[in-house]
């Protein structure tokens, strides 16, 4: 059998690691704060031997960075759902007691009176988790403070009960842990706290931000996957024929 | 088989989810009390093909990993406690609640349940009950020669006496208070439910410690906003739409295939 069919092979599953990754970005087009990850490209890999240069086969590039780059705002006008500005990230505690970042503003008070996500994942703060007194009406500033105040008190000065880790993720760049959440690519910082960013950290609050997926684009590299696809099925289906004619070159005549 | 098709299959189940709690929302948009629900979108775990720092050769490393998703699930629909409009009855038996808190109600069961549907109703017996007919707690009894109803901004309820009796003050409403408001489990007619994630109830009196104002003569309406519902159905829609496609695509890879080879 030719090695072309193998070299057609190795891009289909390749292309399709692809395909399983749009297919991803397409299905989180509606989860709150979700960020696409670079898209995988495709890189030769030339087989040295004999005969002509003519076996390079495909293998992916992993190119596995967060693409920060911001989502459509939607406002809520809950004062307890936040929208992060530029490349600002939020502090979370992973569910194995690591730190983990993520973009996901729905935050609310959880039954021990201590912030949290709308996934239960506890809030960090700068000093650890932010703990709110009981009945206190909770608003969060531009800059990540967090300031409770008793709703029947006319004209009292809220109370700084803590101020959300928030960091500029704008010279680090960041990965995907298998819980979704981001994390540091150098390894040093992975599963902790990084230095933040030159630029200022800024929140919206009342705003959620969507996904940052963009489902034309998606639909597009879909499309080109199907179709390169097709044509590469053609080039099996070709060799198939190539090595039947050449089989029946050597059949004996009846 | 191809693992998009099963991915594009999440985002699917997912999207109908939340058609359903767009489809309750507006159904309830003329609801007393009915406080609206937001279906909370997560990303599945992600699997590592290829970790991030893995030796390459014998003196590079690969300086990033290769993390393939496994597509969206629904995690929990959220109750927005946002503030209803509050609509005026002139009715001397409608509360509306400004601010937090529950009404308390007792269950046929026994155990307590808790609303903001203020509607409030006299038994025969002379109770205030709700329109489901469930006694308010504490319970507070109307004079049979009451000739009119007052209940204050801080729950205190006070009836006048038919034939120049004079006015007595009959009890004071209470309210409960929740650390988490969004953790209260809806049980239907228009009822919550404490659970742990909602903290146990605090009671407290109208107008302290947090608790909200109560409003004689008016009804709290239904937080649902019918444009933001709208929007959000077109958009569940075209999610729908683009998840689909997916399917066909893929589904379409494959008939090429087996047509082909």
């Amino acid at each position: 059998m030719d090695k072309l069919a193998f070299t057609a092979l190795a891009s289909i599953n390749q292309q399709s690691k692809m395909r399983t990754q749009i297919t991803n970005s397409l299905a989180n087009v509606s989860t709150i704060g979700f960020k696409e990850t670079f898209s995988l490209a495709e890189q030769p890999h030339q087989i040295k031997g004999a005969g002509m240069d003519t076996r390079v086969l495909p293998g992916n590039v992993q190119d596995d960075v967060i693409d920060l780059s911001p989502g459509a705002l939607n406002m809520t006008g809950n004062i307890m759902d936040v929208a992060l500005n530029d490349k600002t990230v939020l502090g979370i505690q992973a569910d194995n007691g690591e730190v983990g970042f993520t973009r996901r503003g729905d935050l609310r008070v959880s039954a021990t009176g201590l912030i949290e996500n709308a996934a239960g994942q506890l809030i960090l703060g700068e000093n650890g988790p932010i703990s709110v007194p009981q009945g206190q009406l909770v608003s969060i500033g531009q800059d990540g403070t967090v300031m409770g105040k008793s709703p029947t008190e006319v004209g009292a000065t809220p109370m700084i009960l803590g101020q959300l880790m928030l960091r500029d993720a704008s010279e680090m760049p960041l990965t995907r842990r298998a819980d979704g959440l981001f994390q540091p690519l150098v390894a040093e910082f992975q599963g902790k706290d990084f230095p933040t960013g030159a630029r200022s950290v800024s929140l919206v609050s009342g705003a959620l931000e969507g996904s940052n997926v963009n489902p034309v684009e998606a639909m597009i590299q879909m499309m080109d996957i199907s179709r390169s696809f097709e044509s590469k099925i053609k080039t099996i289906a070709e060799i198939k024929s190539i090595d039947e004619s050449g089989a029946s070159l050597m059949r004996l005549p009846q | 088989m191809d693992a998009s098709l099963w991915i594009a299959k999440t985002g699917l189940t997912a999207q109908q989810t939340r058609m359903q709690v767009i489809s309750n929302n507006l159904a309830n948009v003329n609801t007393t009390g009915f406080k609206k629900d937001r279906a909370v979108f997560e990303d599945l775990l992600y699997q590592n093909i290829v970790p991030a720092g893995g030796q390459t050769d014998a003196q590079s490393q690969a300086p990033t990993g290769l993390m393939l998703g496994t597509g969206t699930r629904v995690l929990a629909t959220e109750k927005l406690h946002g503030q209803g409009n509050a609509i005026n009855t002139e009715n001397a038996l409608d509360l509306a609640i400004t601010g937090e808190g529950f009404l308390s109600v007792t269950q046929p069961d026994g155990t307590i349940a808790y609303t903001r549907d203020g509607s409030l109703k006299l038994s025969a017996t002379g109770q205030l009950v709700t329109s489901g007919g469930q006694t308010i707690q504490p319970a507070i009894t109307i004079p049979q020669n009451a000739e009119s109803i007052t209940i204050g901004r801080n729950g205190v309820v006070t009836a006048e006496l038919s034939n120049g009796g004079g006015s007595s003050q009959v009890g004071q409403i209470n309210l409960s208070l929740f650390v988490n408001n969004a953790g209260l489990k809806p049980i239907g007619r228009n009822l919550y439910a404490s659970t742990d994630a909602s903290g146990t109830p605090i009671n407290g009196l109208p107008g302290e410690n947090g608790a909200g104002i109560l409003i004689q003569g008016s009804l709290e309406a239904s937080n649902v906003n019918v444009v933001e519902e709208m929007v959000n159905m077109i958009e569940t829609q075209r999610a729908y739409e683009v998840n689909s496609k997916a399917i066909s695509a893929a589904d379409g890879m494959l008939r090429f295939l087996n047509n082909n080879l």
